[in-house]
């Protein structure tokens, strides 16, 4: 990445530190070390350093009126307290922004990774590794590792935090699991400085939270959803005669609907759940035992 | 059948025969002496009119139905100690009625008597016949429990090593995709063939499920195999994207069995097609006979090995030991429940054909 201006957009923009009620339209401008808000009447910098939260998405209810439908939300450390700024303008420009902003706080972090913590459910010995994290186009990668590996935001599937002691010292870790040729792999990371943590958890969740929303309206019906558990308790891929419902051509007949509602994938070994179709299954089933019995 | 399947004992523990012999033997014997008894009875009742004969008669035929039964059960598949509670059973069943009659007769002495020995022994052939034929039937339904007890426990242990070999295979497939990843030239090329093991391994744990369809009950319809063959390879072709499949369909007219059976064995050929190689070209041709249809399925991957295709061919099951052919196996089993047949050969070249056979059921009906 160059030294100098990343993105540069126009919008408008709301904040305390402005000292004005309303929205005012505004010029943004993000290097790398700073986010930079130049109005007619102000001019304010924003540290990367004091930057410790940044969601992207719909704007709060207060500001609906005046904003457009997406929204960078920037959380930072102000001099005397933390304050918050929001962002609006063209969705794409301000999408850009998001993107940009999240990737330049979060690379070159040191991050210590257990990886995989689990692979299909099963838990592995593996041990914390130190390395660096480089964020990329909705993607995070792990390198300066044994085994570097990257995972796209899209294939987040689960995410949670939970305090631990890590290298001798109490620490929020996030555990996440993500998808991978139809397999769940469980990650659990801690990054460095502590303070990204919830900007690191906001981009691995962009969107799993998406995703999430969606599926609130799908409705199977019953013997796709037979279909679903049965790849389910095969962690999630398996051939295509082992998932068999009913006859062979209505069970192709099935996975190929359920192919066009992006919950499975064609696979190395035949059919694959796709991360939504683990967010699904992990939504609908669980805590549902005869559901997904290893008998099925 | 063999002898351990059988339940068979020693023949002889010390100077006592065998409880199988011994059993067998006293049913046979018992006939032998009644059927002599009621031969007797017959050529003495000549004289003494229609029922006389009519008594000893039915006694000389229900007595010559224990003659078999001492040979049927010392060769059924029943336990030892089962094919001695059936003469016990016999036994009893020629006790409780002749005990019967004989305490009335000795209360309420009958004139004339004569008449009443051929009845005696109908009665007492009757008694032992049914007797034996009760505890048969009772020795069979305990075997039966006996087996379907083993049978659901084999199946609770198979389902149990198939779940852990799945997810521990699983984990294999999964850790070696992400060693694969970071790794290039040889050390991947080695991952690769630990994942594409650990495949084989979880699809052949897999395979053994589908003997549960050969369980199902068949209903018989008319059906168009070539219909049928053309969606499953249109399903088949967007879930297997590095195979090309080709379809070389001639019309058929429907013919009459269980689709859901064909579907399957139709399904387990080409699957076992579409495994034989990475991008396998696979070429699936239906074409009706005299009797029925058939469907062809050949492939251009690895050869199966020589010994599990002339197994094959041999009908031998016992040497399935090569997961190329397991496939095969299954689509034989289950078409042959519709009285079809399967066959796989290598002659057409480098490449390998197997044929299904369906045969329509309106012929077996017909008589052809």
């Amino acid at each position: 990445m160059t030294m100098g201006r990343l993105v540069d957009v126009a919008g408008q923009v709301a904040c305390d530190c402005l000292y004005a009620e309303d929205p005012v339209d505004a010029r943004i401008r993000l290097d790398e070390a700073a986010v930079s808000i130049e109005t007619d009447e102000e001019a304010v910098d924003i540290s990367l350093a004091s930057i410790f939260d940044v969601r992207l998405g719909p704007p709060p209810f207060a500001i609906e009126d005046v904003f457009g439908s997406t929204t960078a939300t920037i959380a930072f450390e102000g001099d005397e307290d933390s304050d918050v700024v929001f962002v609006s303008g063209a969705e794409s420009s301000v999408e850009r922004f998001g993107q940009v902003l999240y990737r330049t706080i979060l690379s070159d972090s040191e991050v210590a990774v257990k990886h995989p913590s689990s692979v299909g459910g099963r838990v592995t010995d593996v041990r914390y590794d130190i390395g660096t994290l480089r964020a990329g186009s909705r993607s995070v990668r792990f390198e300066g590792i044994d085994v570097p590996f990257a995972l796209d935001v899209e294939s987040v599937i689960d995410f949670s935090e939970r305090r631990t002691t890590l290298l001798g010292e109490e620490r929020t870790v996030l555990d996440l699991e993500y998808v991978r040729n139809g397999t769940v792999f469980g990650l659990d990371l801690a990054i460095n400085p502590a303070r990204k943590r919830h900007v690191l958890g906001r981009y691995l969740r962009l969107e799993y939270t998406d995703v999430l929303q969606s599926l609130q309206r799908v409705q199977l019906p019953d013997p796709a959803r037979h279909l679903l558990v049965r790849l389910y308790a095969r962690q999630g891929r398996s051939s295509l005669k082992s998932v068999q419902t009913g006859s062979p051509n209505a069970t192709v007949e099935l996975l190929r609907g359920l192919h066009r509602q992006d919950l499975v994938t064609p696979g190395e070994d035949g059919v694959q759940l796709t991360p939504k179709g683990w967010i699904l299954v992990r939504e609908q089933f669980d805590g549902d035992p005869g559901a997904a019995s290893p008998a099925d | 059948m063999d002898e351990t399947e059988r339940g068979t004992g020693p023949e002889r523990v010390g100077w006592l025969p065998s409880k199988r012999r011994l059993g067998a033997s006293y049913l046979t014997g018992f006939g032998v002496v009644l059927v002599a008894f009621a031969l007797g009875e017959l050529v003495r009742q000549q004289a003494t009119g229609f029922d006389g004969l009519v008594s000893a008669g039915a006694g000389v035929v229900l007595a010559g139905a224990l003659l078999p039964m001492g040979p049927w059960l010392y060769a059924s598949p029943l336990a030892d100690e089962h094919v001695l509670t059936v003469s016990e059973a016999g036994a009893l069943g020629l006790a409780i009625p002749t005990g019967l009659v004989l305490v009335a007769g000795l209360v309420a002495p009958m004139e004339p008597l004569v008449p009443q020995t051929g009845y005696l022994v109908s009665l007492m052939a009757a008694g032992t016949v049914v007797g034996s034929l009760v505890g048969a039937l009772r020795a069979l339904r305990r075997e039966h429990d006996r087996r379907m007890d083993l049978f659901s426990r084999y199946r609770h242990l198979h389902r149990l090593v198939q779940h852990n070999i799945r997810d521990g295979m699983t984990m294999v497939m999964g850790t070696a995709d992400l060693l694969a990843d970071e790794l290039d030239g040889a050390s991947e090329d080695m991952v690769r063939s630990i994942r594409r093991q650990s495949r084989v391994i979880a699809d052949l744990s897999e395979s053994a499920g589908s003997l549960d369809a050969l369980e199902e009950r068949r209903t018989v319809d008319a059906v168009d195999v070539t219909t049928l063959v053309a969606d499953l390879v249109e399903g088949l072709e967007e879930f297997n994207p590095d195979a090309t499949i080709e379809l070389h369909a001639t019309d058929t007219d429907p013919v009459l069995t269980d689709d859901a059976t064909v579907e399957l064995a139709v399904w387990h050929l080409v699957d076992r097609a579409l495994a034989a190689d990475r991008a396998p070209t696979v070429e699936i041709a239906v074409e009706p006979t005299e009797s029925g249809v058939v469907v062809r399925v050949t492939d251009d991957g690895p050869a199966p090995p020589a010994a599990a295709l002339s197994a094959f061919a041999d009908g031998d099951a016992e040497v399935v030991r090569d997961p190329a052919v397991v496939d095969a196996w299954l689509a034989r089993w289950l078409v042959e429940e519709v009285g079809g047949s399967v066959t796989v050969d290598r002659r057409d070249g480098p490449k390998t054909t197997a044929t299904i056979t369906v045969p329509d059921g309106w012929d077996r009906w017909r008589g052809r």
